[in-house]
């Protein structure tokens, strides 16, 4: 039962959150579907990474899914979720990717993330005449959050690594 | 001249250079590039205190293209180059980019060597840099963006501005990130370790 929880059920969790972060919602975060992307990349391509890190896997595919879940009670606070949350999310990612590697390199990687997906977006915007983000104030808000996020979620992680060592 | 000939003059040409800065921002009480200059006298000051105090002789270069980009973007505030010359801004972003990955590529390849669980291989070092240069690049305009709202300072121009200044930082990062992977594979085993002599300290 185990073997089939960490084999088959958290990476099919996690391919079918990441196909799901593509639906958006009006106002939705424009990082979420880049960071859906990362999730799918990761699910086709290393899936055995997936069961040797099923914690952070299964977390990872619920938040996710959790707009969507949100959406069902109140699709208006779907993107405020998305705003919370990708921080985290894309802090498991790069933890996922990098599993081999410290927390704070995660933290470093999930930031770096948001950091080039804000540019991305900007001249995205430049080229194809979108406005995805409009305005300076705008783009720090995304960088802002970003940073803040990856070092809470350092934090949290980092705090775990410790009590794991006292125990 | 050796290397570390070659890096003490540029720290000593570098540090005069900015004191004469400083003094001339006090003589016309401009106090924030008097600030900078000060701040960037410890900035020049760092990779002779690198070889000296942690065993990491960096290259003389990088102590020369320190002073350089310290003096530059000092004397820009002074004399208001970021807003005269379009492309000064650009310039400095990119050198200060450049020293920071080059430092950033050879302190990760130490520590890294001692990473737990296991070691940080050689080959991820230019890419955990370039991570590293584009959060500093982040928390650089981050502090800008804070200045202007809480301290009614004008560092960020617009949108333009700043997605240029982040984009010319990861360029610098991904400049070097190419650049530098056999530097850091010729580097010796024990570099970065040795026993600290505070006699040789000047």
């Amino acid at each position: 039962m185990r073997k089939v929880i960490l084999n088959v059920v958290i990476p099919l969790l996690f391919f079918i959150s990441s196909l799901a972060s593509f639906i958006q919602y009006e106002g939705g975060n424009i990082y979420w579907p880049a960071a859906g992307l990362w999730a799918l990349a990761l699910a086709v391509t290393t899936p055995r990474c997936l069961a040797s890190a099923p914690v952070p896997a299964a977390a990872a595919g619920l938040m996710l899914l959790a707009p969507h879940l949100v959406a069902i009670i109140d699709v208006s606070a779907a993107p405020d979720v998305q705003f919370v949350l990708l921080p985290a999310v894309t802090f498991l990612l790069a933890y996922l990717t990098l599993s081999f590697l410290l927390p704070a390199l995660s933290a470093l990687l999930s930031t770096a993330f948001i950091g080039v997906s804000a540019l991305a977006f900007y001249y995205l915007d430049r080229i194809a005449g979108t406005s995805f983000i409009p305005t300076n104030e705008a783009f720090m808000l995304h960088i802002t959050a970003g940073l803040i996020g990856a070092f809470i979620m350092y934090l949290v992680f980092y705090a775990g690594l410790r009590m794991e060592a006292r125990a | 001249m050796t290397d570390e000939e070659k890096e003490l003059i540029s720290t000593r040409l570098g540090l005069a250079a900015l004191l004469i800065i400083m003094i001339a921002s006090f003589l016309v009480w401009e106090l924030y590039p008097a600030l900078t200059s000060i701040l960037s006298m410890a900035m020049v000051a760092l990779p002779r205190q690198a070889r000296l105090r942690l065993c990491m002789p960096l290259p003389w270069v990088l102590a020369a293209q320190t002073a350089v980009v310290t003096v530059l973007h000092t004397l820009g505030i002074l004399v208001g180059a970021y807003d005269l010359v379009w492309w000064w801004d650009i310039l400095t972003h990119m050198m200060a980019t450049s020293v920071i990955a080059v430092a950033a590529n050879l302190v990760i390849t130490v520590r890294g060597r001692n990473a737990t669980p296991r070691a940080l291989p050689v080959k991820y070092v230019p890419l955990v840099s370039l991570g590293l240069v584009i959060v500093l690049g982040m928390v650089w305009e981050v502090a800008e963006f804070s200045a202007d709202v809480f301290l009614g300072q004008m560092t960020q121009y617009s949108l333009n501005d700043t997605a240029v200044d982040l984009s010319v930082d990861i360029l610098g990062g991904a400049l070097v990130a190419v650049v530098i992977p056999p530097y850091l594979e010729r580097l010796e085993e024990d570099y970065g370790i040795c026993e600290v002599s505070t006699s040789s300290a000047r």
